[in-house]
């Protein structure tokens, strides 16, 4: 079943006095459950793909439906809505805030998308973050903050936070593109382990071969079109 | 709440957010000292002039036809008055006896008196027969009297178109002190009877000192008296001369009421500055953690969470600031004292001959202060709209590629 159908995506931006075109009418589909691999050379488009995918920018024509419903024209309200319960992410950069824990950090789009809840919900959010951040190996490390934690630990962290939601897709932009190759194998195979036992989609934006090889499906995109 | 949760993470980690705190916190804590310290010289300003003129005060002339029973007579007929006590007031000069002074009567080395002729606790002799008087403790130092040490007033005696010097002994038999400097240098308290004779006055009071029942409205009693005292035998035609302890008290009441507004603005600017400052000082925050928006805006927080967070930031930190504003100031009222002769270099700033009172009075008003409070609030919440708004606004791509 379809989760995500994107249809002649376009999307440039100023560059000087010209404009630069970064997609160019790309269409692409994504299955329920399906772990798809997003491969191209540097300045192809795959980020600003997934940033349009993941409701973070507008593209200037086109059309992205999500379980069927339209949704590149939403408010700038709904797309943050959207966001909080429907998509989670995982950066190249990890981006974790670091005044807060890891714990705080995984309860931050339960928190920002919320806003007042009751005492059991939050208990229950509470009781959730702690359980992913012990399925990702850091349950004695909730307290930590991000510059106490190594790479591969904050990225741990970022993947609880992107689960936090339940959310049925995953949008990860290059998420093993700042470390090492063996922390980067070990949090790849959570990633896609914790994803495939949850039945959520995940699209991986990624230019290495052996990361993508560990995904359902690969697609190529190249100046601004999928080529296959 | 979450925001607060956020804010106060924030708050804790990043310097120049408490900073932000400190501004507001000694805008409050001078503001709530300075209003403190006028309220209580307003207040106890109030309290002595109710004690010393009473509620009300009806000036009689020598010349008025009226008794004192008619008087007394016409207050008893106005229920709201509890006493009526009459009272001499004259003038005179006095010094301690054997002075050089006292033997010049126009040295200027004598001090101006007010005699004010009284029923209550003055007796008509001493035990050791002479005449008694009390006077304020700060004219006893003054003229160096102690208790049952003899002081020479020289007044004078109406006689017909001029007036004849008289001159009496008095014998101190008490101080008294009301914290007042002016009411303390100049008052001398003698027996009425014996004031009157002294001067030979056919008349015995010059004013009534008149007390009202709690609750009661002193301005309807005024006008009671306004419209009573027209008639015959008093004659008593200018309202002027029922005054009300407010009238009395007069300009020296307005000019404490308005010199406390006027501090209060003055002080006021600091809490505004303070607040102008958080607007800089959240740009900056804004500027410094364009990424953290970036965060919040991709996990789901909408415009309208992201200004949420800005506004409970400012809150946190106005928070902190009230808090140590008024600790702040409780501290300073506590040692006022301490903190004058720190200013003064040793020396007190407030003189007694100037500010009226021999020591700072303070009498903090709660509803005064939660209003101030509420003020800065409004207006910290007021000037971090400005940055909250601009948060909004930034695209969370953009913000998400900041280093």
């Amino acid at each position: 079943m379809t989760l995500l159908q994107a249809s002649s995506i376009t999307k440039s931006y100023k560059v000087g006095r010209g404009e630069l075109h970064v997609l160019k009418g790309l269409d692409f589909e994504l299955q329920q459950a399906e772990v798809c691999a997003i491969m191209g050379s540097s300045g192809s488009g795959k980020s600003t793909l997934l940033q349009i995918l993941g409701l973070m920018d507008n593209c200037d024509s086109g059309s992205i439906k999500f379980n069927g419903k339209e949704v590149s024209q939403l408010s700038a309200k709904k797309s943050a809505m959207m966001r909080a319960e429907k998509l989670g992410f995982v950066f190249q950069q990890f981006h974790l805030i670091h005044e807060l824990t890891a714990l705080e950090n995984v309860l931050l789009p339960r928190r920002v998308a919320c806003g007042m809840s009751w005492f059991s919900q939050r208990q229950a959010e509470y009781h959730a973050a702690r359980q992913l951040l012990e399925e990702v190996g850091l349950g004695e490390r909730i307290s930590h903050r991000p510059n106490q934690l190594s790479g591969g630990e904050q990225q741990r962290v970022a993947i609880a936070r992107a689960l936090i939601s339940s959310p049925p897709l995953i949008l990860a932009d290059e998420p093993t593109g700042n470390l090492d190759s063996a922390a980067g194998e070990r949090i790849l195979n959570l990633l896609l382990d914790m994803a495939r036992k949850r039945n959520t989609s995940v699209l991986l934006a990624t230019h290495d071969s052996t990361v993508a090889a560990k995904c359902d499906r690969t697609i190529h995109v190249s100046d601004g079109i999928i080529t296959d | 709440m979450h925001f607060f949760n956020l804010a106060l993470a924030y708050f804790r980690s990043n310097l120049i957010l408490p900073l932000g705190s400190l501004g507001i916190a000694l805008g409050i804590g001078v503001l709530f000292t300075v209003i403190s310290v006028f309220n209580g010289f307003v207040s106890e300003l109030e309290s002595n002039i109710k004690r010393v003129s009473g509620d009300l005060v009806v000036e009689t002339s020598l010349m008025n036809q009226a008794t004192e029973q008619d008087f007394a007579d016409l207050f008893a007929g106005i229920p709201e008055i509890t006493s009526a006590q009459p009272q001499l007031h004259w003038f005179g000069l006095i010094g301690r006896r054997g002075s050089r002074s006292v033997s010049n009567s126009r040295s200027a080395d004598l001090s101006g008196v007010l005699l004010v002729g009284t029923d209550e606790s003055i007796p008509p002799a001493t035990t050791e027969g002479l005449t008694p008087m009390a006077i304020g403790k700060t004219l006893a130092d003054e003229l160096g009297l102690e208790i049952g040490d003899i002081a020479e007033v020289i007044s004078q005696r109406p006689n017909g178109k001029h007036a004849q010097p008289v001159r009496h002994s008095f014998q101190l038999m008490a101080t008294t002190s009301t914290g007042r400097f002016d009411q303390d240098i100049d008052r001398v308290l003698v027996n009425r009877t014996q004031l009157a004779q002294l001067i030979a006055l056919n008349s015995n009071f010059t004013n009534f000192k008149i007390n009202v029942a709690n609750n009661s409205d002193i301005d309807s009693v005024q006008q009671q008296l306004v419209t009573r005292l027209q008639d015959e035998p008093f004659d008593i035609q200018r309202r002027a001369r029922i005054k009300t302890w407010r009238e009395v008290g007069g300009t020296l009441l307005r000019a404490a009421e308005d010199q406390k507004g006027t501090l209060a603005i003055v002080f006021g600017f600091i809490v505004l500055v303070a607040a102008y400052q958080l607007i800089a000082t959240l740009l900056l925050l804004i500027s410094d953690k364009r990424k953290d928006i970036g965060i919040m805006g991709a996990v789901g927080a909408s415009p309208a969470s992201i200004r949420g967070f800005f506004l409970a930031l400012s809150c946190v930190i106005t928070t902190f600031g009230v808090v140590f504003g008024l600790i702040i100031g409780m501290l300073l009222n506590a040692n006022l004292h301490a903190v004058e002769l720190l200013i003064g270099g040793g020396k007190p700033v407030f003189l007694p001959e100037v500010y009226k009172f021999d020591h700072i009075p303070v009498a903090v008003d709660w509803p005064q202060v939660w209003l101030l409070i509420a003020i800065t609030y409004g207006i910290t919440l007021l000037f971090s709209l400005i940055p909250a708004i601009r948060a909004t606004r930034m695209s969370i791509v953009k913000a998400l590629i900041q280093r």
